[in-house]
């Protein structure tokens, strides 16, 4: 694939891959665009090179995630003091809204919910719920065997039955 | 609520989110055109942390050699003062080993002396 191809490729998912940073990140929004950025000056500059074993979705997404884990070291270190270490950028940030405020109450309720789930769980749920993929690429992309993840996904979806009726018994 | 109805809820309930995040999210060019992410260098941490590592070591070292010279001056010393010391009997030692050649007088000599020259009829 050239750069071209690449670049198109990229963009062609664009807004599924914004939406996979999203989950990767807790949807910080700058972070997400940051950790979005990096991911796609890897895969341009020739730092992750894919090799046709998955689609290109699944690849790019465990690139996202990976770049994710970098960055979340990062901000270990900014909490640290120790920004000028992780590579601060400076200057304003572009993109500062975390939570649309056109969410209605119960995706906020939902998305407030899906931050009580375990990591991997909240992953899984996201890539098959969100992102229509089977349970095998998600597996790929958070490098995991399948029946890990399908482990995750059920436990995930248990917890989420859970968290929604807890729920909607406080909301009467 | 069933297996299904989770299912479809969750389905629901993530395309309510897939919506909103689309809404937010910035165009390929915009987001490629934002100042670039810093790059996470180690090389700076490296460094401060073998240069703790060399002052620790280094400190620890300068530390054992105190400890071993205060404990060789302290064994020195020991040793210095037994060989030093000497017994209160130790001048009973000193005259067993003088000379008896008749050099060494006693208080009785001078009634050896007297008799002697008694016996030869001189008084």
């Amino acid at each position: 694939m050239d750069d071209i191809e690449l670049r198109n490729e990229l963009e062609k998912i664009h807004a599924v891959s914004y939406g996979w940073a999203l989950s990767c990140c807790s949807h910080d929004g700058n972070e997400a665009s940051d950790v979005l950025q990096t991911a796609y000056v890897k895969v341009l500059e020739g730092r992750a090179r894919y090799k046709g074993r998955s689609s290109f979705k699944t690849w790019l997404f465990s690139v996202i995630r990976y770049t994710a884990a970098e960055e979340r070291r990062r901000h270990w270190f900014r909490r640290l003091g120790l920004a000028k270490f992780a590579g601060e950028r400076s200057g304003e940030d572009m993109f500062a809204e975390d939570i649309p405020p056109d969410l209605d109450d119960k995706t906020r309720e939902f998305r407030k919910s899906l931050e009580k789930l375990p990591g991997r769980q909240r992953e899984v749920l996201h890539l098959v719920f969100y992102q229509d993929m089977t349970l095998e690429e998600a597996s790929a992309v958070m490098g995991v065997s399948i029946g890990s993840a399908r482990t995750h996904y059920e436990r995930g979806k248990k917890g989420m039955r859970n968290l929604i009726k807890t729920q909607e018994n406080e909301n009467g | 609520m069933d297996k299904n109805d989770i299912d479809k809820d969750l389905k629901s309930l993530y395309g309510g989110i897939r919506a909103a995040d689309s809404r937010k999210a910035p165009s390929f060019e915009r987001l490629m055109a934002r100042p670039a992410a810093g790059t996470m260098s180690f090389a700076p941490m490296l460094r401060i942390a073998a240069a703790v590592a060399i002052s620790v070591c280094a400190g620890t070292m300068a530390l054992q050699m105190c400890q071993k010279t205060a404990v060789q001056e302290i064994q020195q010393e020991k040793w210095a003062n037994i060989s030093g010391w000497e017994a209160s009997t130790d001048n009973l030692l000193t005259m067993s080993t003088s000379n008896f050649d008749g050099s060494l007088a006693t208080g009785t000599d001078v009634w050896l002396e007297y008799s002697g020259t008694n016996s030869k009829g001189s008084l």
